[in-house]
């Protein structure tokens, strides 16, 4: 079947089809081709290859420009007009910090979030909210653990209203819900949820309160993503993208309490 | 030199929306086809998400030095890299095996006289794949496969070459030259 191999010709063979033959190249294999019969074989097979490809199913490419673009805008992942003067105080070389949200340096970030949108009289639109955001979450991420084991979310509630709201429920979607650890209060003793003051950053930190997975999924590995919902009893639920990070990792990347 | 996705991407980095926008609708498809071609195709909606996700990070920093496209592919097969390469580990274990009894879902689709060419081109050595994929799949030329991969031009062609032969290799195995 395979005989001998002539390797260059069966690279131009291929460079040909693609049509990346140098016509110099294209007239060589045209010459060789008359006296190779290995060559012409592969040539035809590979032809035969190439149309094959061509032809096969294409599948349905689903529009994710929504959802790309909806997280694009989420508080998390903010790369919209307003974060842009954060990133500016930004050193050269703490590129990579800045991914999920203003990780490095979040409190003054978030306070320059608020601040910047108090002052315009507008706030940052994010995924989830139809009408005028005025609760984000920022600064997330959750630990990672094996499959079944319990995970901890932390992150940081910035409240642009002049009310409290409460963080009332938070749900892995798809997965199940998360439940809070908040120090002084057992499971299920406060069925109101955690309050979120007005005009106020929350930090829910390693030590205070925070929510936790109580049965990881599959893929709570570090590196990885995982979407969050967050439920609160005023404001419109909050979806965010977090970042999932080794447990020994939580305290250099976000800001402790 | 700089093409529209360019452009977009460029406007889009200086905090232009609509740019972003569109910049976004206008490369989606081919991202997730790539995404598609060279991970799994049930993750390949994460894969595309996750990828815009890194690429618009750094979109500030983007100055049109390279295509937008092959920016965004090559975000894209750190990506996919990241994601598969348990999967892929297991994959090349696997083809170890096939090398010596070929599979039994291959052989019985063999009988039928079709092949899911898509299979064989996931069996591929993951450099061959790769090239292939951007090639054959994305419709890439080589220099801008080579751009994406970072790689020389001459890399590319020669690795296409290859997987032609591994795939002509495997269909003739599969399927039998001129016998039914």
């Amino acid at each position: 079947m395979t005989t001998t191999r002539c390797e260059t010709f069966e690279e131009l063979i291929s460079a040909a089809l693609d049509g990346e033959a140098y016509p110099a190249e294209q007239q060589r294999l045209d010459q060789h081709l008359q006296s190779c019969a290995a060559c012409r074989n592969h040539h035809r097979l590979a032809a035969d290859l190439h149309r094959r490809t061509r032809l096969r199913p294409s599948p349905i490419i689903p529009d994710l420009s929504e959802s790309i673009l909806a997280q694009a805008a989420s508080p998390s992942t903010n790369y919209t007009s307003t974060r842009r003067p954060i990133a500016r105080n930004r050193g050269k070389g703490q590129k990579r910090a800045a991914g999920w949200g203003q990780r490095m340096n979040s409190t003054v970030a978030a306070a320059v979030v608020l601040v910047v949108a108090m002052s315009l009289g507008i706030a940052p639109s994010f995924s989830g909210t139809t009408s005028g955001p005025n609760l984000q979450a920022v600064d997330a991420v959750v630990t990672a653990a094996d499959v079944g084991a319990p995970a901890s979310v932390y992150l940081t509630l910035v409240n642009y209203d002049n009310s409290t709201d409460r963080l009332v429920g938070g749900q892995l979607p798809g997965v199940g819900a998360l439940s809070f650890q908040v120090p002084g209060h057992s499971a299920g003793s406060d069925p109101v949820g955690y309050r979120v003051a007005a005009q106020a950053m929350t930090l829910l930190r390693p030590g205070s309160g925070h929510l936790t997975i109580e049965r990881a999924p599959p893929g709570l590995d570090p590196g990885q993503t995982v979407e969050l919902e967050l439920m609160f009893e005023r404001s419109d639920p909050v979806r965010i993208v977090v970042p999932v990070v080794a447990p020994q990792e939580v305290d250099t990347r976000i800001t402790p309490a | 030199m700089t093409d529209t996705l360019t452009d977009l991407a460029i406007r889009a980095g200086r905090g232009d929306r609509d740019a972003l926008a569109r910049f976004v609708r206008d490369s989606q498809a081919t991202v997730w086809r790539f995404c598609a071609a060279l991970g799994e195709i049930d993750s390949a909606d994460d894969l595309t998400q996750e990828t815009y996700v890194r690429a618009l990070r750094s979109l500030d920093s983007f100055e049109g030095r390279s295509s937008a496209q092959t920016w965004l592919l090559a975000v894209a097969r750190n990506v996919v890299a990241d994601s598969v390469r348990t999967a892929q580990r297991l994959r090349r274990l696997d083809q170890r095996v096939q090398h010596h009894s070929s599979s039994d879902a291959l052989t019985e689709r063999s009988r039928t006289g079709r092949i899911e060419l898509d299979q064989l081109i996931d069996e591929l050595p993951p450099d061959r794949r790769e090239a292939f994929v951007l090639t054959q799949v994305v419709g890439l030329d080589y220099r801008e496969a080579a751009e994406v991969m970072g790689c020389p031009i001459g890399t590319i062609r020669s690795r296409v070459a290859r997987a032609r032969r591994d795939l002509i290799d495997a269909v003739t195995i599969l399927e039998g030259e001129g016998t039914g």
